[in-house]
């Protein structure tokens, strides 16, 4: 068996090609993740103080107190710069502010368009106006009452209280990097599809020659496929020491588990592609063929391409989640990132466990003992 | 023409694939479709919330309607992983419970902890949220401290939290935004992607094949000139193009209906088609370089990924960083959605008719720099195999 | 010659409608280097594969070294060498490293598989090609590495599945000496072929196969003695009148003669001097001619007089 791993290995180790996928396409494509991701949640997610331009049409005492007391400090909500029409109409334009206040008899808010920082720049307004609002109403009906509303009404009122949820980061584009790794491990499969292949009498002639040879079947294909799997598995952690250490995406503190999800992944991505192999009946083009929109395919259901499709599947049909080893292997990487116990990922991980038996064993049955129909 | 003849047979061959592509391509596009919202000025950002009621009261249920009014309320979400989940992938923005004696405590004066959340932190969705919620929890107190009773408080503050502040949006009547929706945007912005992909992963190998040494010596013995041959090749590469071309764009007709046929989306077809002649050309290009049809995917594969991902497609421009976009202003992808936005008036982008035609004689110039660099290769090519 | 080696009784095997095999039989004693002779798609190969077993048959036995033959069987494989008809080695691994790759999966002590793999590179004569990959090799040298992955662990039944198609006639030559060497070293060869020549100079029993069935078996000797013909005699010469023609076929032992394409063809049966007697009425008739030759019917002759058809297509 030691003698069939290392040349299996050492063949795996010389195909030029086939080491440009393994090596360098995942790299490539964590690059073009990462520069096109890599600092979306900071940039577009994570707050920062809304730059707005102000227009004194008139003055407005209470309406600048209440301005000036969310633009300072290092929590500022605003960086106001005062401008007059023309010069503000300009910063909106440039996208140097989100929306221009007009301070006149009434407030009045000029944006760009629809997004979440002119609707928290209308929502502050509102409140302002809201609070005048209130101020009037009680001002006619209560006016004694008039200055402890004001003292209430101007009072922080802490009434929510945010629950810790995680450590990990709420990066949602992390996931991406996730599923790239769960691809890295699934494209185990075209190894384990050749570990099956070229043992088979009916696939190839090096599988005849084998099949001839008094080496156990049990033997040749173990060792082949636990080549294809180191080969694999050198391919995912230069992957995910690339991630972590040159791209530095955060993925969570527990960096040795990490590794570990990925052999995981990897083990089930080779063991896939060596049930696909054992397929009877079928061309090794056509096997290849299913092996790559497997692949693919469930790729884009763990949301690689759309990761809403993945949140959507975890909604509605959970279990559709957990058939999918590729959405499985997605989850094994997400669980360490963002929860701070192990049970979710034990569970993932053993029901890659289970998947990858199965496959190894209904492999290992659709090939044993076998003469061909034909060859 | 036989050569055109067996080039379309040959090409048979990969139909499947092409089809796995378009087939996965429109099944995407049709969820895109419940995106096509027409951009209509400004429209107050709508989060989604989970809201558990553990109070049950009038007031409960007031502050419930208030959120609602200005966000799509969510159904509970039972578990900490499941909220963690839902936030994760921003199925939810937030996870509200309004705690039991919400009302009772309000009216007494107690503030802490009344409402419990689960949020993104330090996110503009839970500033947001902030903002709307302490609107509102300021007029009740308000009306509380007045001498109102909470019930009375809450519907008050209900009916004078509503919108009074006038928004407009800057004006500029050379936009074409309203015409077209962002389904439609969107179909066409994954486009580049999906010509890519079908037209080289069908015709390269194709081409591939009719140049591989031993069929092209035979076809040079022939009575057909290498001119003719490389005009019926071409040919057929041409034809195929439109035909994927012709197939998707009908495809986007029938998708969006009456969007397709408003007058910035001729611009919109122009510029696809252009960008369609430039993977024509990358085609050819990748026929002449790749030596066999597996390096011809990991090439395909890479540079349709890279084009994509840098060029925003995938990710739209205006979320690219400044490094990233100076990169990409050296691919034709990055210009073809930008004579996109433009046509289309997406993210506010006012019509300018030279900065159009700036796009689509950037994304010819690189076809005809491509086309020429192909034949180069071409020429050399030849006088290697001859002197060989 | 000793025990039977390779013994296939009653052997049937069906793609389907077509029977590939129809009741086919073979007995092969130690020490031969048995042919196996048939045209394209007459059964050889399927013969063969089932021998291995890597083809399921539909009836019969087969029992290699007295044993029945079954995948299982690793101690029979163990002492098999095969050299299949499509080249079977890895293009990522150089000449020496093939070899010793496959003599691995029979030889697992290192210093006796390093032994051998030396032995079987000179046995082919590569050893200017050992760290040559397979790609870098003419066809010829390709089979020789293929033969010598085959028997580099020293088999004692080598099974050769045409081994020489596609190949140059020195590579050839080479191939053909070193299988008579290596039955000079004690292997019991099984040899397929369509090549008649081949087999005619290496094979000390032939079996011929059509459509399934043997259809005749025996030495070279045997096989030409179970047809008519004993003897062939052509006549180059530029014309032949009738009357001539017609004296030729009354000779006694004659039983067919024509002239074509200015050669006289005399099939014979029987007779010692039917060469002398036709140059007689060559000189009596005052006839010139050319080349003049006599030998002995070929495979090709036994198969056609059975079958009625060529063993190779007329080029």
């Amino acid at each position: 068996m030691l003698h069939e791993f290392k040349y299996s290995l050492l063949t795996q180790l010389r195909e030029k090609q086939s080491l440009f996928w393994l090596f360098c396409f995942p790299l490539l494509l964590s690059t073009a993740f990462y520069s096109a991701f890599g600092n979306l949640y900071e940039d577009h997610e994570v707050f920062q103080t809304i730059p707005i331009a102000v227009v004194a049409q008139t003055e407005n005492e209470w309406f600048s107190m209440a301005l000036e007391s969310v633009s300072e400090g290092e929590d500022a909500l605003f960086a106001v710069t005062e401008a007059d029409r023309a010069e503000a109409e300009t910063l909106l334009q440039d996208k140097r502010v989100e929306g221009i206040v007009f301070v006149g008899k009434t407030l009045s808010l000029t944006v760009r368009g629809s997004g979440v920082a002119p609707s928290i720049l209308q929502s502050f307004l509102e409140q302002y106006a809201v609070q005048e609002a209130v101020i009037k109403d009680i001002a006619a009906q209560q006016p004694e009452r008039l200055d402890v509303v004001m003292a209430a009404m101007s009072q922080d009122l802490n009434c929510l209280k945010t629950e810790p949820l995680t450590q990990g980061s709420m990066d949602p584009y992390a996931h991406y990097f996730f599923a790239l790794l769960a691809m890295v491990a699934m494209m185990g499969s075209s190894r384990g599809l050749q570990a099956s292949v070229s043992n088979q009498a009916n696939l190839s002639p090096i599988g005849a020659r084998k099949t001839v040879s008094p080496i156990h079947k049990f033997q040749c294909v173990a060792a082949h496929t636990l080549s294809s799997f180191l080969v694999q598995s050198l391919s995912m952690c230069v992957c995910i020491s690339y991630i972590l250490f040159v791209l530095r995406v955060d993925m969570g503190e527990r960096i040795a588990m990490l590794y570990v999800a990925g052999l995981a992944g990897t083990l089930t991505g080779v063991a896939m592609g060596y049930c696909i192999g054992a397929i009877p009946g079928l061309s090794e083009t056509v096997k290849v063929g299913i092996s790559i929109g497997v692949t693919l395919g469930s790729s884009l259901f763990s949301g690689l391409y759309v990761a809403e499709i993945k949140a959507a599947i975890m909604t509605s049909c959970p279990l559709l989640n957990d058939i999918n080893p590729t959405a499985v292997v997605v989850d094994l990487f997400y669980c360490l990132s963002m929860y701070e116990d192990y049970d979710r990922f034990l569970q993932k991980l053993l029901i890659l466990g289970i998947m990858t038996l199965v496959f190894l064993f209904a492999g290992f049955l659709m090939t044993r003992r076998k003469r061909h129909a034909s060859l | 023409m036989p050569v055109f003849k067996v080039f379309l047979r040959i090409l048979k061959k990969y139909r499947i694939v092409m089809f796995m592509y378009i087939a996965i391509f429109v099944s995407l596009s049709i969820g895109l479709i419940k995106f096509d919202k027409q951009d209509t000025g400004f429209e107050a950002e709508r989060l989604t919330i989970s809201v558990s009621d553990l109070d049950q009261t009038a007031a409960s249920k007031a502050l419930i309607a208030y959120i609602s009014a200005y966000n799509e309320i969510a159904a509970p979400i039972i578990g900490k992983d499941a909220v963690l989940d839902q936030l994760y992938f921003r199925s939810v923005d937030l996870v509200l419970t309004i705690e039991e004696g919400y009302a009772e405590r309000l009216a007494a004066g107690e503030t802490e902890p009344l409402l419990t959340d689960y949020r993104v932190p330090d996110s503009y969705s839970a500033a947001l949220f902030d903002a709307q919620l302490e609107r509102y929890l300021t007029a009740v107190s308000g009306y509380l401290v007045s001498g109102l009773e909470i019930n009375a408080a809450a519907q008050k503050a209900l009916e004078t939290a509503k919108p009074q502040i006038a928004v407009e949006t800057l004006q500029d009547e050379k936009t074409t935004a309203g015409t077209v929706g962002n389904g439609m945007i969107g179909y066409f912005r994954y486009l580049p992607y999906i010509l890519i992909g079908v037209l080289v992963s069908a015709i390269s190998p194709t081409v591939l094949v009719l140049m591989s040494k031993e069929i092209r010596n035979r076809m040079n013995c022939s009575a057909i000139s290498t001119s003719s041959q490389t005009a019926q090749i071409s040919l057929g590469i041409i034809v195929v193009s439109l035909g994927v071309y012709a197939l998707l764009t009908g495809i986007a007709a029938l998708l969006f209906g009456s969007d397709f046929w408003t007058w910035n989306s001729w611009y919109v077809n122009l510029n696809s088609l252009v960008f369609m002649l430039f993977c024509t050309v990358l085609t050819m290009f990748l026929s002449q370089t790749a030596p066999n049809t597996l390096v011809l995917n990991m090439i395909v594969t890479t540079a349709n990924l890279l084009l994509c991902f840098l060029g925003g497609v995938f990710v739209p421009q205006e979320f690219l960083s400044e490094t990233v976009l100076r990169f990409s202003r050296f691919l034709p992808t990055y210009w073809y959605v930008r004579g996109l936005y433009l046509a289309t008036g997406y993210n506010g982008e006012p019509w300018n008719a030279t900065d159009y035609a700036m796009c689509v004689c950037l994304q010819l110039g690189f076809a005809i720099a491509l086309f020429c660099i192909t034949l180069l290769i071409a020429r050399n090519k030849r006088q290697t195999q001859s002197n060989a | 010659m000793g025990n039977t080696v390779v013994q296939i009784e009653n052997l049937v095997k069906r793609y389907q409608e077509l029977i590939a095999l129809d009741h086919f039989n073979l007995k092969i004693q130690e020490g031969e280097v048995f042919g196996l002779l048939g045209p394209n798609g007459s059964g050889k190969t399927t013969v063969i594969n089932c021998l291995l077993s890597l083809l399921r048959y539909d009836k019969g036995s087969i029992a290699i070294f007295g044993q029945p033959m079954n995948p299982e069987q690793y101690a029979i494989k163990a002492q098999i060498g095969v050299i299949m008809q499509n080249v079977a080695v890895l293009q990522e691994l150089t000449v020496r490293e093939n070899i010793d790759y496959f003599c691995g999966l029979y030889i697992t002590d290192k210093a006796k598989r390093k032994q051998y793999v030396n032995e079987a590179i000179a046995f082919v004569g590569l050893e200017e090609f050992e760290k040559f990959y397979p790609k870098k090799l003419s066809g010829g040298l390709l089979r020789r590495l293929n033969i010598a992955c085959g028997i580099a662990h020293k088999p004692k039944l080598i099974i050769l599945d045409e081994p020489t198609v596609a190949v140059d006639p020195q590579s050839r030559n080479k191939i053909l000496e070193g299988i008579t060497e290596l039955n000079r070293q004690g292997a019991t060869i099984i040899y397929t072929s369509h090549y008649m020549e081949e087999v005619e100079q290496i094979c000390t029993r032939i079996a011929i196969i059509d459509k399934g069935k043997n259809i005749a078996m025996g030495t070279c000797d045997e096989l030409r003695r179970m047809i008519h013909r004993t003897e062939n005699i052509t006549v180059e010469t530029a014309e032949l009148p009738d009357a001539v023609l017609k004296q030729i076929c009354a000779l006694e032992y004659v039983y067919e003669a024509a002239f074509a394409d200015n050669t006289l063809t005399v099939l014979c049966s029987g007779g010692k001097h039917n060469l002398v007697k036709l140059l007689e009425i060559f000189a009596q008739a005052d006839i010139a001619f050319g080349r003049v030759y006599s030998e002995r019917p070929s495979l090709n002759d036994v198969f056609l007089e059975i079958t009625g058809r060529e063993l190779r297509d007329k080029e």
